[in-house]
């Protein structure tokens, strides 16, 4: 089938999009050309502002407007504490916990070898540096709960621990609010291996 | 553990067919290229929701059909149940157990189970070292899915390691990480693959003095790539150090679970250098048994036998001992067999009889003898 070559460009420009496939792409297209013009403009401002004003925060990594970012630069969190994750969304998940209150440190991936991803392609030197003469007492590794996470995670102990800080990394285990029965079986296993004595 | 009803729709070369079977033998006759090891690899299916012959689930559907499916009704110690297997060309399969769609096919792979026994399984003996590590790795995920987790995890970490291996300049600290993730995850591989093999050992040690009058004794043992002496842990992480500057040289992991094997020995000789053709066979056969046994200590009562063409591959005296045994412990076993006269041998025995000509089923005989 012919389709208007604005059309067509579109339609292949919204199917690079990440869970985005040719069928949702069409799908999106055909909203737009039906779409007011004030409304497609306002999306593709949208579009171009996000690119033009978001940086990367110059200490932790984290996406913002202004730099140092929000989180870097509020006085009220607590300085001696670290959490370092793999990108900037995981900064999303922990915030909604309302729990920590230290400041955070992105890495920008994991380590996998396989994928040319070493400890240099990583914000590794960033992290050391800032942890020489910051006066941070305990770096909290929140990698994801994989092989690759787990491998950046001993790496990065084997680094921090003898500059003297404090290194934990987060519990993996049963979710909470459900109901023993349901959990699979791996997650379990693991919650089995870190039980503890109450 | 019995499989009563198979029903097939649009699966390989059958259109549709229904088969009620009985409680003892099960024999699929018919000549080469008709359908019987399709019906074996339709119960297999239902088993393990894969094939014993293909990676493709479309190689399963009828030609220029849109979805194939499978259909058991089962016995086991806990009840009857209907499976429902059905593979459509584009999109996922769904397995159903009492007409309830099971997400996980884990939930689903415990119903039935079944050993099944084909010439290719040969290759146990005369094959590679790999063969012998599939067996143990399928038996072990089969009982423990936490197994399948790990191992899982261990080819992970060591596509990782080798790919570090192969940099130019590696990173000391990072390949100590994959180091001790390998040792970690490799260690609650090899432990589980030595204590089902110590089962598997006491068991196939009884067959196959069953299987040759008392004449023979096997004996099978765990080799790993490295020595170990006390403590896995240490043995495997000494064993890493020790093979670096290889491995280095090589680009890959030199030890570990990945190049272990076992070894099955006849009276101290290895059987794969050693072994005649027919104690071979024999050898194959006591451990197919052995694997039912080990499989009933696990689930608590026997799986279905499927055999599989393989009586061309054992002589008369074999094959009464095989069915004295299956008779014994009241296993539901099916059959394939181009020759007929298979049969005239089997007296005193609950049999039925299928005859398969091109994708369609017949029922020949319906007897029970003495």
């Amino acid at each position: 089938m012919h389709l208007p070559r604005s059309l067509a460009r579109l339609i292949k420009e919204l199917s690079k999009l990440p869970t985005i496939g040719p069928k949702t792409a069409q799908r999106l297209a055909f909203h737009i050309v039906k779409s007011d013009p004030e409304k497609v403009k306002s999306l593709a401002d949208a579009l171009l502002e996000v690119k033009e004003t978001i940086q990367y925060c110059s200490i932790c990594g984290n996406i913002t407007d202004d730099d140092p970012c929000a989180l870097c630069s509020d006085e009220r969190r607590d300085r001696s504490v670290l959490c370092v994750v793999h990108g900037a969304q995981d900064i999303i998940a922990m915030e909604k916990t309302r729990e920590y209150r230290g400041l955070y440190h992105v890495l920008n991936g994991a380590i996998s070898p396989m994928d040319g991803i070493g400890p240099n392609q990583l914000r590794i030197k960033e992290l050391l540096e800032r942890i020489n003469g910051n006066n941070i007492k305990e770096v909290i590794l929140a990698t994801d709960p994989n092989v690759e996470g787990e491998a950046t995670a001993m790496y990065l102990a084997r680094l921090l621990k003898p500059l003297g800080v404090y290194v934990t990394k987060i519990a993996s285990g049963m979710p909470f609010g459900g109901d023993l029965e349901y959990v699979d079986e791996v997650t379990l296993s693991k919650a089995l291996e870190g039980r503890r004595e109450l | 553990m019995l499989l009563s009803k198979l029903r097939l729709e649009r699966f390989r070369n059958y259109k549709s067919a229904s088969l009620t079977f009985g409680e003892g033998l099960n024999f699929l006759v018919g000549n080469n290229a008709q359908g019987k090891t399709n019906l074996l690899e339709a119960i297999f299916y239902l088993c393990h929701l894969s094939s014993p012959r293909t990676n493709n689930d479309n190689d399963l559907i009828l030609f220029d059909s849109n979805e194939t499916r499978i259909f058991g009704e089962i016995q086991t110690q806990y009840g009857s149940h209907e499976l429902e297997v059905t593979i459509p060309t584009k999109g996922k399969k769904t397995a159903e157990v009492d007409g309830m769609i099971q997400n996980k096919h884990a939930d689903f792979q415990g119903y039935l189970i079944c050993v099944y026994f084909s010439p290719d399984d040969l290759k146990l003996v005369k094959g590679g070292p790999s063969e012998r590590r599939r067996f143990m790795d399928l038996e072990i995920s089969q009982v423990n899915p936490y197994y399948r987790h790990a191992l899982s995890q261990y080819n992970k970490v060591l596509l990782q390691r080798n790919n570090l291996l192969k940099e130019g300049r590696i990173d000391s600290n990072l390949l100590d990480v994959f180091s001790e993730q390998l040792v970690e995850t490799g260690t609650l591989i090899i432990e589980k693959r030595n204590s089902m093999l110590k089962r598997l050992n006491l068991l196939a040690r009884l067959l196959q003095r069953r299987l040759t009058d008392l004449k023979e004794s096997l004996l099978l043992e765990y080799v790993p790539s490295f020595v170990i002496d006390g403590d896995i842990k240490t043995a495997f992480a000494n064993a890493l150090k020790e093979s670096l500057s290889e491995e280095k040289y090589r680009g890959y992991t030199l030890v570990g679970p990945h190049r272990d094997d076992f070894s099955m020995l006849i009276d101290d000789l290895d059987v794969r250098a050693y072994g005649s053709q027919g104690q071979q066979r024999t050898v194959v056969l006591a451990l197919k048994l052995a694997e039912l046994e080990f499989l009933k200590g696990e689930a608590g009562e026997y799986p279905i036998l499927l055999l599989d063409d393989v009586f061309s591959e054992i002589d008369d005296i074999r094959r009464r001992k095989l069915f004295e045994i299956v008779r014994l412990n009241k296993v539901q076993t099916f059959i394939s067999t181009a020759n007929p006269k298979d049969l005239e041998d089997i007296v005193g025995e609950q049999r039925k009889v299928f005859e398969i000509k091109k994708g369609c089923v017949g029922v020949k005989q319906d007897v029970t003898f003495g």
